[in-house]
């Protein structure tokens, strides 16, 4: 027995990349059911029984077990996935199985945002709620995606064809799910570090595979080495967000931050600035302790040319932080008709963060009480209970 | 007689010490039966891998120190989870086969314990500690039927 246990999130995707390979994307979500009942089983067992000496492969195992259970029950005409062994590719080798789903997937046959989602969902093991809000969309919106991704792909499919043409999708992929890990949407925890950890992972080893040396990439790069360079200054010792006013700069990670300029140099030959360039830029900014100047500056033109929600609402804050909160209540209340932007819990402690500034504490209250219905990741509601505590501190 | 090996001395030895002491204090075998709420296995389901991982982690590490406590303590036999396939039968001579056990069930067996104890009193301590509990499952201890002589 063996007080490690293997990492679940890892194992999910080990496990999916191997089946998927060995049976086919059109079985993905027979596939992923008996993942998960592999895992339920192994909750199940090794608690009474002991762990088995090789983890891994007993889910494997356990895993491909059910899914064989399952074609046997659901057989039907000539629809043995054993008949039709796929022919292996060798584009990318195959310790790399994890990263060649992720071109298998991105299939000519789908769409852009299917290949987006079910990347998020099969292989980064996010739930069809979180994807949602990484996407600002509906939850039934992004499941209704999925299906009918599954439903598109056959075993000719299996073939990677075009991994240049896939790029793009993987990318955003790995920048969602790192975005994901950066902040929890939901949970226990403030952030999910080792996702974000593990979303570098991954990049850095596709930026070996492919040998493309594409400058997006290395604006991604750069865009997670900077703000993982602050993880260990993000949260404080009992696991609650830290505002970056607050953070403690002396604990940046000097190695991630020297990572990040290397990349951020090598993303320069770009003839385009992407969302990662862009975004790169203001991570580096802020990871070297930039003014409020110099970080609306970079909030412009990220809304400018990509103003999504939270671009936007970022956008507003920041010029709070410069001109002050008035003009910072301002910008937020500009916003306040977009229904994506003020149902955000931060959206709302934005306001009674500024209000707070200006010294109004039942304004601030409320927008903080607002904040607390909404968000979803107990870490930033036990944070913003602390902040509306201090205001009626304030106030004796 | 091999001196090493499945039958040799080195493995007997703490196995004959545990029969005396069971001998010696006049203990009797129970079986702790957990029955999982099937509420809690649903949402286990709905987590992501990740958070299966942390919650593993948890369930694991408090499985572990219990058996292991039954183990120092010299009372354990055994421990099993059982899996979620099942058939249920019933019938005297037309025995009728359904899937079972779980399909109207909310709760079902997941498994159990089976240690010794003095008394039954002394095994619902030793239930109490069970980490089933802590999971929301609910436990029940039943003491093996005593022969005289």
């Amino acid at each position: 027995m063996t007080d490690a246990l293997p990492n679940f999130r890892d194992e999910h995707a080990r496990i999916t990349a191997i089946l998927v390979r060995k049976f086919g994307p059109q079985h993905l979500e027979s596939i992923l059911d008996a993942t998960q009942e592999a895992f339920l089983a192994a909750l199940q067992s090794w608690p009474l029984q002991g762990e088995p000496n090789n983890p891994a492969a007993w889910l494997t195992t356990a895993a491909e077990r059910r899914l064989i259970d399952h074609f046997r029950k659901t057989r039907r005409e000539t629809e043995l996935p054993e008949q039709e062994p796929p022919a292996p590719d060798t584009s990318i080798p195959a310790e790399h199985d994890e990263l060649r789903l992720y071109f298998l997937i991105c299939s000519p046959k789908l769409k852009f945002s299917e290949q987006v989602c079910l990347i998020l969902r099969t292989l980064g093991g996010l739930t069809s709620s979180e994807i949602a809000h990484l996407l600002h969309e509906s939850e039934e919106a992004v499941q209704r995606r999925i299906s009918r991704a599954k439903n598109k792909l056959t075993p000719h499919d299996l073939e990677i064809h075009n991994p240049d043409a896939s790029l793009p999708a993987v990318l955003l992929a790995l920048y969602l799910l790192f975005t994901e890990g950066y902040e929890a949407f939901r949970g226990e925890e403030y952030l999910r570090a080792e996702l974000a950890v593990e979303a570098l992972r991954l990049t850095q080893q596709l930026a070996h595979l492919t040998g493309k040396q594409c400058p997006d990439f290395h604006a991604l790069l750069a865009l997670m080495h900077f703000n993982i360079s602050r993880l260990p200054a993000r949260t404080s010792d009992d696991g609650l967000p830290i505002l970056l006013k607050d953070q403690n700069k002396s604990l940046y990670d000097l190695t991630h931050i020297a990572a990040g300029f290397f990349h951020l140099e090598r993303a320069q030959t770009a003839t385009e600035l992407s969302r990662y360039h862009l975004e790169a830029g203001l991570a580096a900014s802020i990871a070297s302790g930039a003014n409020s100047k110099e970080l609306l500056y970079w909030h412009e033109l990220i809304v400018e040319r990509y103003p999504s929600p939270i671009s936007q609402l970022s956008h507003a804050i920041a010029i709070g932080n410069h001109l002050g909160p008035h003009q910072g209540i301002d910008a937020l209340n500009a916003l306040r008709s977009n229904s994506q932007i003020s149902k955000t819990p931060h959206f709302h402690s934005a306001i009674g963060h500024f209000y707070a500034e200006l010294g109004n504490r039942n304004a601030a209250a409320l927008a903080y009480k607002r904040a607390i219905g909404l968000t979803m990741s107990s870490p930033i509601r036990r944070s913003l209970e602390q902040r509306f505590e201090e205001l009626s501190e304030n106030a004796q | 007689m091999k001196i090493f090996g499945r039958n040799g001395p080195l493995k007997s030895q703490p196995r004959r010490y545990l029969e005396t002491q069971i001998d010696t204090k006049v203990m009797t075998k129970y079986l702790l039966t957990i029955y999982n709420n099937v509420d809690e296995i649903q949402q286990w389901m709905e987590m992501t891998p990740e958070e299966q991982g942390i919650a593993m982690q948890e369930v694991a590490a408090k499985y572990r120190a219990y058996t292991q406590r039954l183990i120092d303590e010299g009372r354990y036999l055994a421990s099993e989870g059982l899996g979620h396939e099942g058939k249920v039968l019933h019938g005297k001579t037309d025995i009728e086969v359904t899937d079972g056990p779980y399909v109207f069930a909310k709760e079902m067996v997941g498994g159990f314990f089976y240690f010794t104890a003095e008394s039954l009193e002394e095994a619902t301590d030793i239930a109490k500690d069970c980490p089933a509990l802590y999971f929301g499952a609910r436990v029940e201890i039943r003491e093996q039927m005593q022969y005289p002589g």
